[in-house]
């Protein structure tokens, strides 16, 4: 009997129960519908700054260290130079002292011939050469073709003898000629004296063939040019 | 009028001869403006390449071995590049002896070796591309093993691109590293013919081909002190040659083969000494010296020795007279030079040593002594290596390495080759073979 009370009395409970659940979920559910409906703005977090306070803490620090206290400049000495408030206002000229002039001193005089003297012996300055140019040549005055300097060193690059080949199995140094065009393009390549041995002579062609173009002559004219190949 | 055209005949005829000349010498100067052909250009200091070398399928029963061997030898020589076989067209495989120098030509070859090989006989032929389709060398060997004829020719194809013999047939010999006792082994310079020279059941190093080849000289604890002992290059029973109290290493044969300059120190200190090969009799003790002096290497013509010495503070290369006497110190870079050994090339002398960089790493080094230009011979990063040895034409240096084996290196043509897989250390190259 008992039992049969508890039950009844569990389902009354249990259905009103279920009321009002289900209707705390209809405000919800209603609240947050409410919400996303209306129009959304920035969020916009308030930020409360924390206002620090500065402690002291332990030994004091070295005043070297601390802030200067700002002072203003000191007042300029009495007989300092006033310079002009005129921005466009010209500079003063500073003339050198003369030989001839009769307030320049004997001392600085003699200074200023001897200056004089040392200017007629000075050494023109050495400028560096070109790295293409002939080992003979100076600063001053120039040796050999800088244009063929220019288009040996790119021959050079291409110009590779068999390994093992030695000085004595070149005994006559090959000799090979070709043209270069007006725009520098080498062409007409040829042998034109053989070392006698084929490796060899075709090191030799192969410098101009791998080489295919140079800078164009100076002038603007095809010229031609016999190359001889040493070890 | 007539005395008129006889007076004036003479002049006229000298006018017009002037004008002619005057007239040819203007158009040799056109012409020589427009061929412009200055012959003064000259190259010089010409860089090395190796030669693209074609090694097609051989005719015979003995075909592949010969191949093979062929093409390792002239890989190991640095001078050629070999072409790879399978880029040939078929039709260049099966061209048998003969030879068409314009099909070559197309696959990059500048050489070519034909051969026919039935046992231990081989006909060889080489083509230089540029030559036409003429062999430039035709030779026939014969031998029990095809692997010595094939050799043969390797060394006649050396000359004839480069005027000396190779050096194929000469062996090296090394210390074996591994797994048990270390005895003391030679293999072909192309890493082939592996041989055991000694049974000494205990560890056995540094070992020294005499100048003539026929035994080596080594250093071994079989009697529990490091004694010298000499064994046949064939191998076999080892005879003990020095057993003064303390060290006997480092064995260096004088070129005569009569004297052995080996460090001993039963004197207390570790000086250089000469001593007899036969019997081990000291001949002289070469070096004075409170430091340690050891690793001695003769030079060509036997009249200087290198060894290394740490009088001056780190171990440094120092050269003397053969007979002992002032040591020139000859390296100055570098804090720990070790391993000298002289070129056999008494026209080129080089001293090649191990040196350890600043990094710690060991490298083969080579020493110009004419110049005093030191070369490292292996670009760094790859592993340690160490104790270099000459070939005996001074082409080649051979030094083992901590990425394990036996390397070839050719300094012309920075081109290494490893010849031996197995653990090796402190190889000496032995003479070249007699022909």
């Amino acid at each position: 009997m008992a039992r049969r009370d508890g039950i009844r009395r569990g389902s009354r409970r249990s259905f009103s129960g279920l009321l009002i659940t289900a209707a705390l979920h209809a405000a919800v559910f209603w609240a947050v519908k409410e919400a996303h409906s209306q129009p959304q703005g920035p969020l916009i977090v308030e930020r409360n700054f924390v206002e620090a306070e500065m402690v002291k803490l332990g030994k004091p620090r070295d005043k070297f260290w601390l802030p200067k206290a700002h002072r203003d400049p000191p007042p300029p000495p009495p007989d300092a130079i006033k310079l002009s408030d005129n921005p466009d206002a010209k500079a003063a000229p500073v003339e050198a002292p003369k030989v001839n002039d009769p307030k320049t001193s004997k001392i600085v005089q003699n200074a200023l011939k001897r200056a004089a003297a040392w200017d007629t012996m000075a050494v023109p300055p050495d400028d560096e050469g070109l790295a293409t140019g002939h080992s003979a040549g100076t600063a001053t005055e120039a040796k050999g073709d800088p244009y063929l300097a220019e288009v040996s060193g790119l021959l050079r690059q291409n110009y590779n003898l068999p390994a093992g080949v030695t000085v004595d199995q070149i005994p006559i140094p090959p000799v090979v000629r070709f043209t270069i065009g007006a725009d520098g393009t080498l062409s007409n390549i040829k042998l034109d004296k053989s070392s006698t041995n084929p490796l060899v002579d075709d090191a030799c062609v192969s410098a101009p063939q791998l080489t295919r173009k140079v800078p164009p002559p100076p002038g603007g004219k095809a010229r031609k040019l016999a190359v001889e190949c040493q070890k | 009028m007539r005395y008129v055209t006889t007076r004036w005949f003479p002049a006229l005829t000298l006018a017009v001869a002037v004008s002619v000349s005057s007239f040819s010498a203007c158009d040799a100067r056109a012409q020589a403006a427009e061929e412009d052909l200055p012959t003064n250009v000259i190259l010089k200091d010409a860089g090395v390449q190796m030669l693209k070398l074609a090694v097609p399928r051989a005719e015979g029963d003995s075909a592949a071995a010969a191949v093979e061997t062929l093409s390792k030898d002239m890989d190991v020589t640095g001078l050629f590049q070999v072409l790879d076989p399978q880029s040939f067209p078929a039709q260049l495989h099966s061209e048998g002896m003969a030879f068409s120098s314009a099909l070559w030509t197309q696959v990059g070859a500048q050489a070519v070796v034909k051969m026919k090989a039935s046992g231990g006989a081989l006909e060889g032929k080489v083509f230089v591309v540029a030559r036409g389709d003429t062999p430039s060398l035709t030779k026939s060997y014969r031998n029990a093993d095809i692997r010595d004829s094939v050799h043969e020719f390797a060394n006649d194809i050396v000359q004839s691109f480069t005027g000396r013999r190779g050096v194929f047939g000469s062996r090296i010999a090394f210390a074996m590293s591994g797994r048990g006792s270390h005895e003391i082994g030679a293999v072909d310079m192309d890493g082939g013919r592996m041989a055991v020279l000694t049974k000494m059941g205990s560890d056995s190093l540094l070992p020294a081909f005499s100048p003539g080849g026929a035994e080596v000289a080594f250093t071994s604890y079989a009697r529990n002190n490091p004694d010298l002992w000499i064994v046949s290059a064939g191998g076999g029973r080892a005879r003990r040659v020095s057993k003064q109290p303390g060290l006997n290493t480092g064995a260096s044969w004088s070129p005569d083969g009569r004297a052995i300059a080996l460090t001993l120190s039963h004197e207390g200190n570790s000086e250089i000494y000469k001593i007899s090969s036969d019997d081990g009799r000291v001949l002289g003790r070469l070096t004075q010296s409170p430091a340690i002096d050891s690793s001695p290497s003769y030079s060509a013509d036997g009249s200087q020795i290198a060894f290394v010495s740490n009088r001056q503070g780190s171990p440094q290369i120092f050269v003397m007279p053969a007979s002992g006497g002032a040591a020139k110190r000859v390296t100055f870079q570098g804090k720990y030079n070790q391993t000298p050994r002289f070129s056999p090339r008494s026209d080129k002398p080089q001293i090649a040593f191990t040196g350890r960089d600043e990094k710690g790493a060991f490298d083969v080094f080579i020493l110009d002594l004419k110049t005093n230009k030191i070369e490292r011979v292996v670009a760094a990063g790859k592993g340690s290596n160490l104790d270099p040895t000459w070939s005996p034409d001074g082409r080649l240096l051979a030094y083992t390495s901590s990425r394990g084996g036996l390397f070839i290196y050719n300094p012309e043509t920075r081109h290494e080759v490893q010849v031996w897989k197995g653990g090796a250390s402190s190889p000496s190259w032995g003479p070249a073979p007699r022909r």
